[in-house]
């Protein structure tokens, strides 16, 4: 049986950072959700990151040849929070022995509005 | 407001652009390009075409070079500042050493004493080195690259001096200057996830925007009049007054 969902007033208020990911090698979507989880949980511990409600949303790949692998991901996290996940994914410096560097490029209040900003414009 | 980065690791017409172009994207308005002594004459010889390629690309950040002086031997940082002081805008000693960070302190010539931490189990820096920063106005550096590079106990200890070197700073007022430390695509940071990074170690806004803004302008602005200067504090006003 399916939980009802929560009324409006209780349910947790969201913000969506899009992230822009410059990478040694390729990743899937499974890896990324790894290494935000790590990269949270190494910088501010079990229970700071648990507060942050993260979730990946949407993993783009961007298929123009360049030096590196680049990828633009919509990334889910709790009202009030950002700077702390902000700060936590710009430390991430290395995944499975390979360079990785997370900016954050846009921050919004749904995933309409930061693919319409950040992934199309 | 405008956001200086002090401290882009130079090395060649190529790399220097590419940092240059993503330092623009991600916020920046500002950004140093440092070298060491050998490489700064040669680096001369492409700061125009740089330039030019900069407005080709329609980029809105300026930039300069500026020199990085590494050495072991107080001495050389005394002469070499000396020497290079007139022809050079911006210099930078490279601390760690506690000789070198004392000897940087004590010379006006120097601009910023660079990473006095660097491989140290302490931050360099006690009451009285931190006297003679602000008597002698010579900016401590604080670089992200150290934390980047750094992982778990490492970057917790790094983290730790920069928080001693911040209790120093608030209370004996020396000017601090922060910095990306970047050298390629993996290190650049955008100015909001900078100020975030800085925030979460414990530094408040107004000291960020000191760190980015404020001080690295006054430094700026300083060494653009240290030619009419006739000595610390006496400056040519110009031949009309």
């Amino acid at each position: 049986m399916k939980l009802k969902v929560l009324p409006p007033t209780l349910r947790k208020n969201k913000r969506y950072l899009t992230l822009d990911i410059k990478s040694q090698s390729g990743f899937s979507k499974d890896d990324l959700v790894l290494a935000i989880w790590d990269a949270c949980i190494r910088f501010w511990g079990e229970q700071g990151t648990s507060e942050f409600d993260l979730w990946l949303m949407r993993l783009y790949s961007d298929d123009e040849v360049k030096d590196y692998y680049h990828y633009r991901a919509i990334l889910r996290c709790q009202r009030g929070y950002e700077e702390e996940v902000r700060a936590a994914l710009a430390l991430l410096t290395r995944y499975n022995n390979n360079k990785l560097n997370i900016t954050t490029i846009g921050l919004s209040g749904t995933v309409k509005s930061s693919i319409d900003k950040y992934i199309i414009g | 407001m405008k956001y200086y980065d002090f401290n882009l690791k130079g090395s060649n017409f190529q790399n220097d652009l590419n940092l240059l172009t993503d330092a623009n994207n991600l916020g920046w308005n500002y950004s140093k390009l440092m070298y060491n002594p050998k490489d700064y004459f040669n680096a001369l010889d492409y700061k125009d075409e740089l330039m030019v390629e900069i407005d080709n690309l329609g980029l809105d950040i300026d930039f300069d070079f500026g020199l990085e002086i590494i050495t072991n031997n107080p001495e050389e940082l005394r002469k070499l500042t000396r020497k290079n002081r007139n022809k050079i805008n911006y210099i930078s000693a490279f601390g760690g050493n506690l000789k070198i960070n004392r000897s940087a302190l004590e010379n006006r010539q120097v601009d910023v004493l660079s990473r006095p931490y660097f491989k140290r189990h302490d931050s360099g820096l006690n009451h009285v080195l931190a006297k003679l920063a602000y008597d002698n106005d010579v900016a401590i550096e604080l670089s992200l690259k150290d934390i980047l590079t750094n992982h778990l106990s490492y970057r917790a200890k790094v983290i730790s001096h920069f928080k001693d070197i911040l209790l120093l700073h608030r209370k004996f007022e020396f000017p601090l200057v922060l910095t990306t430390g970047s050298s390629g695509v993996y290190d650049t940071k955008s100015c909001r996830d900078f100020f975030a990074i800085f925030k979460s170690i414990g530094f408040s806004e107004a000291e960020i925007v000191n760190g980015v803004c404020n001080v690295p302008e006054h430094i700026i602005d300083f060494n653009n009049s240290r030619k009419d200067m006739v000595v610390y504090g006496v400056r040519k006003l110009g031949d009309d007054l």
